[in-house]
């Protein structure tokens, strides 16, 4: 057995980016998919690794990524009893980012890992730390992000959850100053049933980032964001249907520059027991600036082990 | 310009030694276990033993007028061991200042390069009534003053004795006195007293629903000593710090909420503009944390604070606390 445990998360660990929709106040029922906030792992039902990928094309309406793997992501879950640590990596080497002002796609690499303790209590309340480290290169521009968090959980009567939290983020690019910000995370959830049998969840969350500019290059510049995310997922005698989406606003720091709208939407289909679980995704996203628009198609499967 | 500064550097770093992150804690220990408390009798009335850190990592500017002349960031790691045997308690707590900010070609404003404080309290218990207590506390700090002066050392020995009386179930009250020397590579030596005083309330047990709410004073006198040789003359202004503390644990969870005031008695004239100023620093604080009846204690918290003087200096900063209560 615990060969097996390393060999999972060796490869895990391995394969790097992809699905990372994160989940704010509950874990989703899909194993695979990592915490946003360490408050949120409390709720998870036992041990679990697991591993996804995702692959997809790219397009604007000048030029065309064919399908290529996006990346992949790994995850290991340890809760041995009220404590409960996830660490989770992902990342993509070969991904393509659309600058919406000279609508062009360029080359991108992307690396996320974290890492979270969470304490639950008494059945009812959840309490987290967690740290991240986020390596992003596009144009020659090298981020180099790390911080920390906390949060902490509420569940009321059976089923109802919310949560906060916040993540301070140090963003390090060369021959420019250090940036600095907290990103705020809330939201609130319903989940009912059980993981091994049926089970409903519908969670809802904002994450917020606020504008930081030392200059007018983009290396001197994070900009402000605002995300909305609507998860809604359903078990049925342990078969698993899902639908997801994420709004991101991107504000503009710049006067050439003007408010980005992407929406990312994601229906899930699978089979999913407490042991095991096997998930197939399509994953469609719109991005639009102006008259300019961007178009992303994917398709991942996620692969979880439980060990309760 | 620059030796105004100077004085002005020194000016705060005598408020900042009184200061850190002040929590009402003079008669009575804070909810959160991994705090350390200002006072050895206060530290008497801990409810079991702990070992505790935070890590908070803060930012900040100060500005001279609308101009903003130093932008502040860096870390603050503090470390807190607590433990009771029969008639005596023990705390013994760390903090170390690793400030980012490094000054740079015609930089004329003093900026705190790096500071240490240890604190070690040892409190007699008395019967479930009063504590004794003796704290001693060092605190180190190496500042750059100017283009002369990169790297002055300050030293802070305080040795304090103080008293921690229970009445009835839930009701503290007490107070200390402590004594202060100061060591700087600029100035002669110099000393000071500072007395501290202090009422509380907390109800509840460990594991269930808790309240606790305290208010303190301290006041650390004037003291001035001649210039000697080489070094300059030494100058500690009379200072008052109002404290006060909230917090609310329902099962387990604590939320708190505390603020400082601190008001230094001088006159500060700006050299340029002939503006008059006193010395204000208020910060506030609040935090959600995890605090079981035994076991692992963890959460976060936030933090401003806003220093007004001949200049306004702002800070804000969150920290994440890890501890375990056994």
């Amino acid at each position: 057995m615990k060969h097996l445990w390393l060999l999972l998360l060796g490869v895990g660990l391995a394969l790097n980016p992809g699905i990372s929709w994160g989940q704010v106040v509950t874990p989703a029922i899909d194993p695979a998919r990592p915490s946003k906030l360490a408050a949120a792992s409390s709720w998870r039902f036992g041990t679990s690794v697991a591993m996804a990928t995702q692959f997809g094309g790219q397009k604007t309406d000048q030029q065309k990524v064919p399908d290529h793997n996006f990346g992949s992501s790994g995850l290991l879950v340890i809760q041995p009893s009220a404590i409960t640590i996830e660490l989770a990596s992902n990342g993509s080497d070969d991904l393509a980012v659309w600058d919406a002002t000279s609508d062009l796609l360029y080359p991108s690499s992307q690396n996320e890992s974290s890492g979270s303790i969470a304490v639950r209590g008494e059945g009812r309340v959840s309490v987290g730390l967690g740290g991240i480290s986020r390596a992003k290169e596009s144009r020659g521009i090298f981020r180099q992000q790390s911080g920390f968090g906390g949060s902490f959980g509420f569940r009321l009567g059976e089923g109802f959850f919310g949560a906060v939290g916040m993540n301070r983020i140090t963003e390090k690019v060369a021959a420019v100053e250090d940036k600095q910000w907290n990103e705020m995370l809330g939201g609130l959830a319903l989940v009912y049933g059980d993981p091994d049998s049926s089970m409903f969840r519908l969670e809802g969350s904002l994450v917020s980032s606020p504008l930081v500019a030392g200059g007018t290059g983009l290396e001197t510049i994070h900009h402000k964001t605002w995300e909305q995310n609507a998860d809604l997922e359903l078990l049925w005698s342990r078969w698993y249907l899902s639908a997801g989406s994420t709004t991101t606003k991107t504000f503009p720091a710049l006067v050439r520059e003007g408010d980005q709208h992407l929406t990312r939407i994601r229906y899930g289909l699978g089979y999913r027991k407490l042991s095991f679980s096997l998930i197939f995704y399509r994953t469609l996203a719109d991005e639009q600036l102006g008259s300019k628009m961007y178009k992303e198609r994917g398709y991942g499967a996620t692969l979880g082990f439980g060990f309760l | 310009m620059a030796s105004d500064w100077i004085k002005r550097g020194l000016v705060l770093a005598s408020l900042m030694a009184a200061g850190g992150s002040l929590s009402a804690q003079v008669v009575v220990p804070a909810l959160d276990p991994t705090q350390p408390t200002l006072s050895a009798g206060a530290a008497g009335w801990r409810e079991g033993d702990v070992v505790g850190s935070s890590y908070s990592d803060h930012s900040g500017s100060r500005k001279v007028g609308d101009l903003e002349v130093i932008k502040y960031t860096g870390g603050r790691l503090t470390g807190l061991v607590g433990v009771q045997f029969s008639t005596l308690a023990v705390e013994l707590s760390s903090t170390g200042d690793r400030p980012n900010t490094k000054p740079g070609t015609g930089f004329d404003h003093p900026v705190t390069l790096k500071r240490d404080r240890q604190r070690a309290s040892f409190s007699v218990l008395g019967s479930d009534f009063a504590n004794l207590g003796l704290r001693t506390e060092t605190d180190s700090k190496v500042q750059w003053m100017s283009a002369t002066a990169v790297q002055v050392k300050t030293k802070l020995d305080k040795t304090a004795g103080d008293l921690s009386v229970k009445i009835g179930d839930s009701f503290y009250a007490g107070g200390g006195y402590a004594k202060v020397k100061e060591k700087s590579d600029l100035t002669v030596d110099n000393n000071w007293t500072e007395t501290m005083a202090g009422v509380g309330l907390r109800f509840g047990a460990p594991g269930g629903s808790r309240f606790r709410v305290e208010v303190g004073w301290i006041n650390a006198g004037k003291a001035v000593q001649s210039a000697y040789l080489t070094k300059a003359q030494a100058v500690h202004p009379a200072t008052d710090t109002q404290l006060a503390s909230l917090e609310l644990e329902i099962s387990g969870l604590l939320f708190s909420a505390s603020s400082a005031v601190e008001e230094e008695n001088v006159t500060l004239i700006d050299p340029v503009s002939g503006q008059s100023s006193g010395v204000t620093r208020n910060s506030s604080r609040g935090g959600v944390l995890w605090v079981p009846k035994e076991g692992m204690v963890l959460g976060f918290a936030f933090g401003n604070e806003k220093v007004s003087q001949l200049y306004t200096e702002t800070f804000s900063d969150f920290e994440v606390k890890l501890g375990y209560l056994f």
